[in-house]
Order: C-alpha cells, then structure tokens, then sequence
C-alpha cells in the first residue's frame, strides 16, 4: 500500500523559521509528482535534510560522529539571536491507506558559558491520534533506515546501486524492501521452537528406554538432516559462484576462440603480405630498367642509321680486303685470269698496288670490329621496348593490395590484442577444469539431496514410531504433535524464504527492465536488467549476452539511469511503494537520460517529489509533466537573508 | 505470496492459517532487536496442537 507525505513542519529548522508545507492527497490517482522549486542555497537540501533528522536523528545526516557537533548550527540564526536557548523542531505526516501517522522530533539549544549544545527533547509517534511506544521501531517498520537511499536521494547517491558488488547493508537494505528478513527470522525462531519441544521430550522420556531410544535416533536423524541441509545450501550458493565463473571462461573462450580464427587469418595474410611484396620489388626493378634503358628506345632511329652506316662501310672494307687477295694470287700465278701473261711492267703495277693494300691491313681489323658493332646495335634495335604503361598499373595494384593487406592485419591484431597462443591454451585448460569443478559440485548436491531424501524416510519412520510410543503417555503424545507441527512449519518456512527470493528477483528483473528499456538511450542495444543473486545488475544486451556495467564501460549517465531503474523497480515490486523525494534530480546527467528518467516518474506506483532548480526541470520537462503535477511550492527569500526562507503554493 | 503459503501449507500438511500467522508475528517484530517470539510461536504450536489431534 502507498505511503505518502501529507505534511512537513518545520520550526527554527535552519532557513526555515516556521515552515508548514502541505501536500495535498485529495487528487486524482493519475497525479503522483509534487515539486518544490527552489533556487542553490534557498534551503531545497535543507528540507531533505529535516525529513531524515526527524525519521533517523543526526546521524542521517552526520553519519561520523565526530562532525555531530556541527548539528548545532541547524538552529535558525534569526532565532538563536532572541532566543539562544530555543527549540528546533520538524513534525512529519505521513498517509498509509486511511492511518495516519506523524513523527516528531524536537531538540533544545544548550548554552554554558561559550558551549553551545543541543539535547533532544520529544522524539515520538503518533498513530491515527494515538501516541505510541517504540518510536524508532515504528519508523522502522514505516521506512526503514537502512532502505533511507532508496527513498530519499540525490541522484549521484543512487549510482551505487549499479556497482559490481554491494555491500552487506545494501543487500540487507534491500531484502527488508522485500520482506525477506521476518521469514529468515521465522526459520530461526521455528528452529529454536523445535530444539525446545525435543529437550522437552528428552526430559520426559528419561524414563521410558524405547521411547527414548527412538528420540534420541530422530535427534541424531533431524541433526544429520540439518547439517547436511545446510551443506547443501552452502553447496548450491558455491555452485551459483562457480557458474558465474564458468561463464565468465566460457565468454572469454568464445572470445579467444575468435582470436584463434583469427590470428589463422593474420598467418594467411602475412604469407600473402609477403608474396605481395616481392612481386611488388620484382615489377619495381622492371620499371627501374626500363628506365635506364629508356635512352635505347628513344635513340632507336638514330641507333639504326648508324648500324647501316657501319654496315655500308664493312662492305667497303671487305671489298678491298678481296681485292688485295686477289692481287697476291695473281702476283704468284704469273698469268691473269683471261690467261694473258703478266708484264714486267703489269707485275710493278700490281705489286705496287698491293703493296698499297698490304699497308690498308688495319682495315681488316676495321672491319671485325664494325662487324661486332653492327651486330650489338642491330640487337639493341631488335630489343621490344617495354609497355611502361602497364607495368605501373601492375605496380600501383599491388600497392593498394600491399596497403590493404597491412590494414586487415592491424584491424586484426587490434582485435587479438590482450591474447596469445598460450594464453588462450590457458583459457581453454581453465575452462575445462572449471567444468570438472561444476560437475563436482553437482555431484555432491545430487549425493547430499539422495542423503537428505534417505534422512527424511528414516525420520518419517521414526515420528511415527515415537507417535505410537508417545500415545502410551499424554504429554508425551502433545510434545509429539508439537514436534510434528514444528518441523512443517520450519520446511514451510524454509521453502517459503527460497520461493520469496526467486520470486522477487523475478519480479523485480522484470520490473527494472520495464523501466531501463524506457529511460535508457541506447533502448536498441538493451534487453533487460539482470537481477543477480546478490542483487547487483547485469545488462541483457540484444545478442543474448548478459555484461557487467563495468564491463562494457557504462557512462556515470548510464549506471545512474540503471540504478534508478532498479530502485524504481524494487519500489514496485515491494508492494510498500514509500514516497521517493529527489534532490536537484538528476541534474548532472545529459540531457536524454534527464528527460528520459524525469519523463517515466509518472508511471512510477510512489508519490513523487521533486525539489529542484529552474535549470533542473527546463520549461519543456515541465510541459511534459504538467498533467501529472499535483502542486507546485516555491521557495523564496524574505529579503536578503539567508536564514528566512519561505515555502510557498505557486 | 498468499497463493504460495495455501501451497507450501497443503504440501507440508500444516494449516495455512498457522503459516500466515507466524509469518504475521514476526513481521510485527521483524523491526526488533530482540524479538523474543520462541515463546510465541511455541504457543501457537500448542494451540494447533490441541487442536488437530
């Protein structure tokens, strides 16, 4: 059932001298937000501060004792100035169905010589009129304190609720919200209950041997059953922390099973890198060829003339290289070819004109060597020229490829980086041990229940046999019936408590989905919430994965929007919805989260109230809430100081 | 919850009455340092004991 502020009343309350604020409940259900605006400094945390002194003392506020002192300067300054022994007070009232109840705590400024003291005076609960006793047990029992941030918070306070552990109280904080404690509480006291009526039964069957026998085995028998109950349980919790594990590895397997693909994939890459390389050298070396011997094609006219040139003048040189061979033959044979003989003076004429050809003889040489030239330049004309064209297109092509190659390995070398052959055999080895570790947790919970089951059948014999031997004896047979019922009662009970757990995480998992699929800014990439065992919270991600906010590095923005998914959702699922009273909420945060968060506030089951600054709540938040707003307070100054401010309906 | 208690009574053969009863007490109490409800519940015990003989 809905707990709602009705009023707040302050008196001498730090800004506030004499304060009433009230929130009016007559309204229609659709209206669930109430904001009080108030510029920095014009008492907003001051309020908050009071409704926590009046619920929880000082302390909720100092929660170092040594800074209590401090709590002196509360007192209103204007006041203390008439009157320095004065009384500070704040009364709050609260509305649940058709109870009302108003706390009220006052406290007595104290001055000896220079000390300056205070003492509480009145701290008391009122019921529907009705003054009662246990006043803290009562607020306990209204809000608990240890749920105080769950209730009343700023919003940087409630991003600890998406951290990766919680603490003992937060976990304690949380099941109260639950109402999981009172059936913990239950399984101890039927516990207690059941020792009693058993040394109850031990002292009055003394005297009976069988009767005695028998209860001593089903103590022995109930003892064994608890002991190994409570091995078991210790058992299954181990087994959650080593699934947590296994599925850690197991992620991180898959993870490194990728990396293995692709560090394959790196390995065939390199080989083609390389590959790419050397042709990439082999057509640079063409191209620096051909560029050497570019000159060639371009003389390759010039080169031609010259070669004819010299083949025109070897012709010459072997022509009269002939001729003065056939002069020597005909100087030996003494007659010329048409037979005629050869003169004195014809023989003089010869010999001189060979003798003009002997001394030509460096012709010959002449002659070989342009021979030589002539065949090196003829080849040197023959040679293709080279399409340059083509091969610096082969070159560039290879150059993207080689360019291509490097980035596919880089990108794939990012992708592996954290992991190395070895370390993913390691994982692997982890992984299978981790399995071999689970099996054997399985195992001994599968051996332990077998036992409890055989324990149980026994025990079942052995009430019946001690049911019949009791009947004998009227207190006896009572004391009987009342183990009976005892031991119902703590399996009830102890069934009840496991269901209580699961189901509220489940229903809590569902509604902190709900509302995390609302708020988030990234409703494309989420699933859901996670509730873990120990109630910290894991991101259903799209891929069916579920990770850590830690993990996948959550913006402060992120864990804020998520933590308040989950207060809101464990207020709903508690049933209790208490009022939820932000201070400058969410301000800090960007501006898709802030709206996304301000605008779900209307759907939440719980009285809100808002104490922000104009800047908090921007002019189109507040169009967007407008429908939903029950009153509008303002906070504002009588004059200049700082010590007077006033609360008033806009 | 009161679905699951009707349950767990049937299925442990106790009244659900008892069950929602105890749960009850030790609400009321859940707040308190010391509780004190053995003796309570004790009687509780005693009275359904009497009861279905």
């Amino acid at each position: 059932m809905q707990i709602k502020l009705k009023s707040i009343h302050f008196q001498n309350w730090k800004c506030f001298q004499d304060q009433v604020i009230n929130f009016n409940l007559d309204t229609v259900v659709t209206k669930n937000i109430w904001v009080v605006f108030g510029d920095n400094g014009y008492g907003k945390t001051s309020l908050l501060q009071g409704i926590l002194w009046c619920l929880y003392g000082v302390k909720a506020i100092f929660p170092d004792t040594r800074q209590q002192p401090k709590f002196v300067t509360f007192f209103n300054s204007i006041a203390v100035k008439e009157n320095p022994s004065l009384e500070m007070s704040v009364i709050l009232t609260f509305k649940q169905g058709e109870e009302l109840y108003r706390i009220t705590r006052v406290v007595k400024r104290l001055v000896r010589g220079n000390n300056v003291n205070f003492k509480q005076t009145t701290f008391s609960f009122n019921k529907s009129g009705k003054e009662k006793p246990d006043t803290k047990e009562n607020i306990e029992s209204l809000l608990p304190e240890s749920c105080k941030e769950l209730f009343f918070f700023d919003g940087k306070k409630i991003e600890e609720y998406a951290k990766l552990t919680h603490s003992k109280e937060t976990r304690n904080a949380i099941e109260q919200v639950l109402g999981i404690p009172e059936i913990r509480n239950l399984i101890d006291d039927t516990k207690k209950v059941r020792k009693e009526i058993e040394q109850e039964f031990d002292n009055i069957s003394s005297t009976k041997n069988e009767l005695k026998k028998v209860s001593q085995e089903l103590n022995e028998i109930k003892d064994n059953i608890s002991i190994k109950e409570a091995t078991k349980n210790q058992t299954l919790q181990d087994l959650q922390q080593e699934r947590i594990i296994l599925n850690a590895l197991d992620k991180e397997a898959r993870q490194s099973d990728e990396a293995q693909s692709k560090f394959d994939e790196i390995n065939k890459l390199e080989k083609t890198e390389s590959i790419v390389i050397k042709d990439l050298e082999q057509i640079s070396e063409k191209i620096k060829t051909s560029f050497r011997k570019a000159p060639i094609y371009l003389l390759s006219g010039l080169v031609r003339e010259i070669a004819d040139e010299i083949h025109t003048k070897t012709l010459i040189n072997n022509k009269q290289l002939a001729d003065t061979s056939l002069l020597e033959k005909l100087i030996i044979n003494d007659e010329c070819v048409c037979g005629r003989c050869i003169d004195t003076e014809v023989r003089q004429y010869l010999e001189e004109q060979l003798e003009k050809a002997k001394n030509s003889r460096h012709l010959y040489k002449q002659a070989v060597d342009n021979q030589k030239l002539h065949t090196e330049l003829s080849m040197l004309c023959r040679t293709p020229s080279p399409d340059l064209e083509l091969l610096l297109l082969r070159r560039d092509r290879l150059e993207e490829d080689l360019t291509e190659t490097e980035q596919a390995i880089k990108k794939l070398k990012q992708d592996t980086d954290g992991f190395d052959r070895d370390s993913i055999k390691k994982i692997w080895q982890k992984l299978y041990q981790q399995e071999n570790a689970l099996k054997q947790k399985q195992d001994q919970i599968d051996r332990l229940e077998r036992d409890i089951e055989e324990l149980e059948e026994e025990q079942s014999k052995l009430q019946k046999q001690r049911k019949k031997l009791a009947s004998q004896n009227k207190e006896a047979a009572n004391l009987s019936r009342q183990s009976d019922i005892a031991d119902r009662l703590y399996q009830a009970a102890d069934e009840l408590v496991r269901w209580q757990i699961d189901n509220s995480r489940e229903i809590i998992e569902q509604y902190t989905s709900e509302i995390h699929q609302k708020i988030t800014n990234k409703p494309e990439e989420y699933k859901g919430v996670r509730i873990n065992q120990d109630y910290t919270l894991g991101i259903k991600q799209k891929s069916g994965d579920i990770v850590n906010p830690e993990e996948i590095n959550f913006s402060p923005g992120e864990k804020e929007t998520l933590a308040f998914a989950f207060i809101a959702g464990l207020n709903q699922a508690s049933g209790k919805a208490a009022p939820l009273v932000m201070d400058t909420p969410f301000g800090h945060l960007d501006p898709i989260h802030k709206k996304n968060i301000i605008n779900s506030l209307p759907e939440l089951p719980s009285q809100v109230i808002l104490l922000a600054t104009g800047e908090d709540l921007p002019q189109n938040i507040l169009d967007d809430l407008a429908p939903y707003i029950v009153q509008t307070h303002v906070i504002s100054r009588k004059g200049d100081n700082r010590f007077s401010s006033v609360i008033k309906i806009e | 919850m009161e679905e699951k208690i009707k349950e767990l009574a049937k299925k442990h053969n106790i009244p659900a009455s008892l069950l929602k009863k105890v749960i009850q007490m030790e609400k009321e109490r859940v707040i308190l340092q010391q509780r004190r409800l053995v003796p309570e519940i004790r009687k509780v015990i005693q009275q359904y004991a009497a009861l279905y003989k």
